[in-house]
Order: C-alpha cells, then structure tokens, then sequence
C-alpha cells in the first residue's frame, strides 16, 4: 500500500522527467483539471493559431522560469520569495517577446498583445509556488515542459473548435462555409455551412471550455471504472 | 536586531537577484536590437510598396502641426503615425503614403493609405495595406479581404460606413462587415483623417 502511494502520473515512478510530462499533460492538465490559467483560455482561443503560438511561448516561459526557481530555491528567503519569482519570470516572458520581434515576426505580429499578460498566467506563478520552489531542477524543468504541453494542447484544441464553428476555418483555411477548399460533391455541401459567429465570440470559449471539460471527465470516470471492475 | 540583519539579507538577496535579471535582459535587448530594426524596416517598406507598387523610393515628410490639429480634432483614437511621399525611380512625385492608427474593437489597427498626386489621379485612394490588426476572427479579421478593397480607386473627400447590401452611391460608401461595425468604421474613420490631412496639408503642394 505504501508503496502504491508513491506511485506518480500513470504508475510512473515520481519525479522523473517522463512521469512530471504525462502529469501536466493528462493528469493534471492545467487547463481541463486544474483549472489555472483561465484568463489566455478564454481570451487568446479565438483561433487554433493563437493557441498554439500562446501555448508555445508559455511553455518556453514556464519551463526555463521552472528550472531557474528550482536551481535558486535554496537562495531565495521564503519572505520574499513572491517578488523573486516574479522577477524571474517577468525576465523571461520580456526575453521571448525580445527574441520573437527578431527573429520570428509573423508569429509576434499575431500574438503580440497576449505575450506580455503571460506573466500574470497563473499556470507559471502556480507551478514555481507549488513545485519548483521545493524540487529539482531537472524533474521541475519537465515539470514546466508538461505543464506548458499540456496547456498547449488544451487551447489549441479549444481554439481549434471555436474557429472551425464560429468562422468556418481551421488554421486560417477554410474547411466549412462559402469558399472551402473541398471540391466537387463534399465541397458542395460544406458550403451551405452558415458560421455561429458567437463561437468566435467571449461566450463561445464558455461553451467549448464546459463541453471538452466534460468529454475529459467522462473519459477519466471510465478509466477508474474500468480499473475498479478489475480489481474487484 | 536579528530581524534586522535578516531583513536586510533578504532585501540584498532581492536585489542580486534583479540586478541579474536586469543585466542579461539589457544583453538580450543589445543583441536583439539590430534584427528587430531591421524587420520594421522591412514590414515598414512592405506596407508602403503595397499601397505604391510603381514607387521607387518613400521619403519621410516633416509634419503640418496646423493640419495635424485641424484634421484630428474630435476624433477619439485616431493618430497619423507618418506620412510619406512616393516617388519614382526618376525621381517623379507619384503620391503620398499615410500611416494611420486607428482604435479597432480588439486593438488598434495601424495601416498605410496611399493617395495618388501625380496630376493625373489627385486624390484617389490608390490602395491600403494593413500592417497591425486583432480583431475577432471571422468577423472583423476579414477587414483585408472586405473592407480595404472598396476603397480602391476612389475618390471622395468622406466615406461613410453603410450596413451589407444598402449601399446607394458606391463612390463614397463603404459596406461594412456584418457583425464588425467597429473594425469597418474605424478603417473608414481613418482612411478619412487620411484624405482630410491630403487636402489641408498636401494638396497644394508640387
């Protein structure tokens, strides 16, 4: 029984570098279990693109932040330790907007008013607090890998509903409604698809957010169902 | 006392800490400064061939102050970021390129309009390119595809922004897009400051 206990994400053992990425990815998903970092959720998944660039640059963000916390946890008094992390990860979030107006300007032109707010996501102040400030360096790094993976892929699929419903496209290309680029037959009757604009809208990232909330728990109640019947 | 030392190591900590963090971002910022000039450069130059495809070279004009405030009184969320005359390789004066800023309904949309004055064409919108925009997808996105190319070759000295499908004089209309009222009228309101400026400022001169 004890030793069950120390079992981490998916039976794997705890703190390692697999086990820290399946658990921000599946386990503890930020966004669909834990629910932090509801503020980039509901404003930048107007499109899958946001959502994959915000994703990207979160995660850049949340893992390097992670392993330095995690590398000065035992400098940092634990009295000021709110402006240190802060401070730390405000210098990161300005490094990646730095090296993405230089080098990838596509991509900042597009993301460009969301990548400041990335410091006050609680998904990176909630990690260094919770698990940087007392592990390693190496298992808080994947850490902040499978945190950041995790929140990725969450509201890139978010995104990815919201666009293809409220707009008709996926990616910027247009899959349903007037001008899609399926032809003949198929293409005909995606056509006469009339986008729900609301789901472009706010409101719309209630909807999407509740229903892939829902799809995830219902998967995990048949995952421990399925475990129970073999116990028993 | 001790909690005084303590206070005063926890503060020095502190400050270790951000003089780090501020020295290895004035690094980054260093290195970084040159290829970030360099790509407003060229996204600058991108927008100006596009309103000018003909033009060889864009000088940057001083500002009119009077004609600055004349045109902007009143219009909340509208500045003229620049204003550029286009030339030709010869050298021949073909129009002027505007920068316009424009409060959108995300953010503001930063685009260039170029007015043709090269005494055959004055005043025609000669095309807009928009460089900066966040509005919501599908709706007020789709501001490039919609709404820029209604002003194409026109000439008015105001347009104005008219639900889809009610338009009466398409010279000086603009349809809007339905479900982005804000994002078309804030491109018509400052393509109209930009017209405004030619006529108080530019006009007259050769």
């Amino acid at each position: 029984m004890r030793r069950e206990a120390k079992k981490g994400a998916l039976g794997l053992r705890q703190n390692t570098p697999a086990e820290r990425f399946f658990n921000g990815l599946i386990t503890e998903n930020p966004t669909l279990v834990l629910m932090i970092g509801m503020c980039p959720t509901l404003a930048v998944t107007s499109s899958a693109i946001n959502g994959l660039g915000m994703g990207l640059a979160t995660t850049f963000v949340l893992a390097l932040s992670n392993a330095v916390i995690a590398m000065l946890r035992r400098v940092i008094p634990s009295t000021v330790r709110i402006p240190s992390f802060i401070v730390v990860i405000a210098s990161f979030v300005t490094l990646a907007q730095l090296l993405m107006q230089a080098y990838v300007p596509t991509i900042n032109k597009a993301l460009g008013v969301y990548i400041p707010l990335i410091v006050v996501n609680c998904i990176i102040f909630g990690r260094a607090e919770a698990y940087a400030s007392k592990h390693g360096m190496i298992p808080s790094f994947f850490d902040g890998i499978g945190m950041g993976i995790g929140f990725t892929c969450a509201i890139t699929v978010i995104g990815l509903f919201r666009e293809l419903i409220g707009a008709g496209t996926a990616f910027d290309i247009q899959i349903l409604g007037e001008g899609t680029i399926f032809g003949g037959t198929v293409g005909a009757y995606l056509s006469l698809y009339q986008p729900i604009s609301i789901f472009v809208q706010q409101a719309g990232a209630f909807f999407v957010l509740a229903f892939l909330i829902a799809a995830m728990n219902n998967i995990k109640l048949k995952v421990q169902k399925k475990k129970g019947d073999e116990e028993t | 006392m001790r909690d005084f030392m303590s206070m005063i190591r926890n503060a020095f900590i502190l400050f270790f800490i951000t003089l780090v963090a501020g020295a290895s971002l004035g690094v980054v910022y260093q290195v970084t400064k040159d290829p970030i000039a360099y790509q407003e450069t060229l996204a600058q130059n991108k927008a100006n061939q596009a309103v000018f495809a003909d033009a060889g070279a864009f000088n940057e004009l001083g500002k009119d102050p009077d004609a600055f405030k004349a045109v902007l009184e009143g219009k909340n969320g509208i500045t003229i970021e620049s204003v550029k005359e286009a030339t030709s390789l010869e050298g021949q004066l073909l129009g002027y390129v505007i920068q316009m800023k424009s409060r959108g309904y995300g953010d503001d949309i930063v685009f260039t309009v170029g007015i043709r004055h090269d005494g055959i064409k004055n005043g025609t919108i000669n095309g807009i390119s928009i460089i900066s925009i966040s509005e919501t997808p599908g709706l007020g996105m789709n501001a490039g595809k919609i709404i820029v190319p209604q002003f194409v070759e026109k000439m008015a000295l105001r347009f104005t922004v008219v639900k889809k499908g009610q338009i009466t004089d398409s010279g000086s209309q603009i349809e809007a897009i339905s479900g982005a009222t804000i994002t078309s009228k804030a491109i018509t309101d400052g393509v109209n400051v930009a017209v405004a400026y030619y006529d108080q400022a530019l006009k007259g001169e050769q």
